[in-house]
């Protein structure tokens, strides 16, 4: 071992921190070698200089410090419990709580767990089967959507879109003025619609024509 | 550094219990550590109020969290690593309330002073000055060896380091005091007496 390995070992030599090993070796490095015997001497100074508390230091109140710290963990508890009591408990932890409160859960022993598991399985599953709806003509209109009048009867123009606008904007742009698409794209991009053939006609072609994703508006004559 | 194994035993048992919620062992492990926690917080920061406060913030850390802890480090090295890290955190962005001992404007003076005859108890004063105006690397291995009596090893786990970065530390520490070791009256004829 080097004399500089030796002597960056002194400090924990003289804290005693050094394991037994290392420790004889540091006295057989220390042994004939006052240089080395008055490190030690300096380093044994600052570890008493250090280890003591002066009288210019502050000094710690443990036991005020400890009630505290005391008072602190009581006020995050109580805080922690209200929010816990506020906080919605899950579908499952309410069935949990259902079933240890209403059936005393925790004392039914576990076949007769299963047994009812298995029973309000199979009430469930029956339920579902009964109240699902059966395949209708009103279930597919709901899904098709119900003709609107407009398509029958009314008004048609040709209308240019700015090439930009969603498909969610487009829709409430013609249910705004109970519009439909009857024919298009064309070759340019343009549909040909059909509006209400009613009062409100004019007004609603007008709506249209200053609408910022209409780029062209022209009605059909008949 | 816990030289024997009993201590570090029972604070394991202790921290087990906080882990479980026993306020009786946290009241115990504060009563061992928290007089050591402030020591090591108010000498890198030098504001009493700031260093109280940080100790319950180390001791609730240790509350919440000893639950997790697995025993890798001893209770000493895993608790001053916490107050390290909260302190370093308390001062972000600050600098520590230190000056490197070569830039401190009163080192020259306290030199030539120091070769003055002083009581023991005045150099030992004399020579935590010259420590507290080491630089914040070299004042925490100083602090962390000689007051909490650490290895080299648990030193490099709480400040993260490498055992050779800690022994350099300690080097030049040393080297930096040497001045004030030679004039606070410890020539090679004196120290032994001193000590």
């Amino acid at each position: 071992m080097s004399e500089y390995k030796m002597d960056e070992r002194l400090a924990w030599y003289a804290n005693g921190s050094l394991d037994d090993a290392e420790r004889r070796e540091v006295e057989v490095w220390l042994e004939n070698n006052p240089e080395a015997q008055q490190q030690l001497a300096e380093y044994e100074f600052m570890q008493q200089s250090v280890g003591e508390v002066g009288a210019e230091e502050p000094v710690f109140n443990a036991q005020a410090g400890f009630d505290k710290l005391m008072a602190r963990i009581e006020i995050e508890e109580v805080a922690n419990e209200t929010v816990e009591r506020q906080a919605p408990a899950s579908l499952l932890e309410r069935l949990q709580n259902w079933c240890a409160e209403t059936l005393k859960w925790d004392l039914t022993p576990a076949f007769a767990r299963v047994a009812m598991v298995s029973q309000l399985g199979l009430v469930v599953a029956l339920s579902a089967v009964m109240l699902l709806p059966g395949e209708t003509d009103e279930g597919y209109q709901v899904l098709s959507g119900s003709t609107p009048t407009a398509v029958t009867a009314g008004t048609q123009a040709t209308i240019g879109l700015n090439p930009e606008i969603s498909l969610a904007e487009l829709q409430a742009l013609l249910r705004a003025q109970s519009a439909v698409i009857v024919d298009g794209p064309s070759a340019i991009g343009t549909y040909r619609i059909q509006l209400p053939q009613d009062d409100q006609l004019e007004a609603r072609l007008a709506a249209l024509q200053v609408h910022p994703s209409v780029l062209y508006l022209q009605r059909t004559e008949p | 550094m816990d030289t024997a194994n009993e201590p570090a035993a029972e604070e394991v048992a202790w921290i087990h219990r906080i882990g479980k919620g026993d306020k009786a062992a946290l009241e115990q492990l504060y009563q061992r550590y928290a007089s050591r926690i402030f020591r090591f917080v108010i000498r890198m920061m030098k504001d009493e109020a700031k260093a109280e406060e940080l100790v319950n913030d180390v001791m609730m850390e240790i509350w919440k969290s000893a639950a997790s802890f697995e025993g890798r480090s001893s209770p000493s090295t895993w608790i001053l690593g916490i107050a390290r890290f909260r302190t370093l955190n308390a001062v972000r962005g600050k600098k520590l309330d230190t000056v490197e001992l070569s830039q401190a404007p009163e080192a020259v003076d306290e030199r030539e002073d120091a070769s003055a005859a002083k009581s023991h108890e005045q150099l030992r004063a004399l020579m935590r000055q010259a420590i507290a105006r080491l630089s914040d690397e070299h004042r925490e291995v100083v602090e962390l060896t000689f007051f909490h009596d650490c290895s080299y090893k648990e030193i490099a786990d709480i400040l993260q380091c490498p055992e050779n970065t800690v022994k350099t530390r300690m080097y030049h520490a040393k080297a930096k005091l040497k001045p004030w070791l030679t004039n606070l009256g410890l020539s090679e004829t004196e120290v032994g007496g001193v000590t």
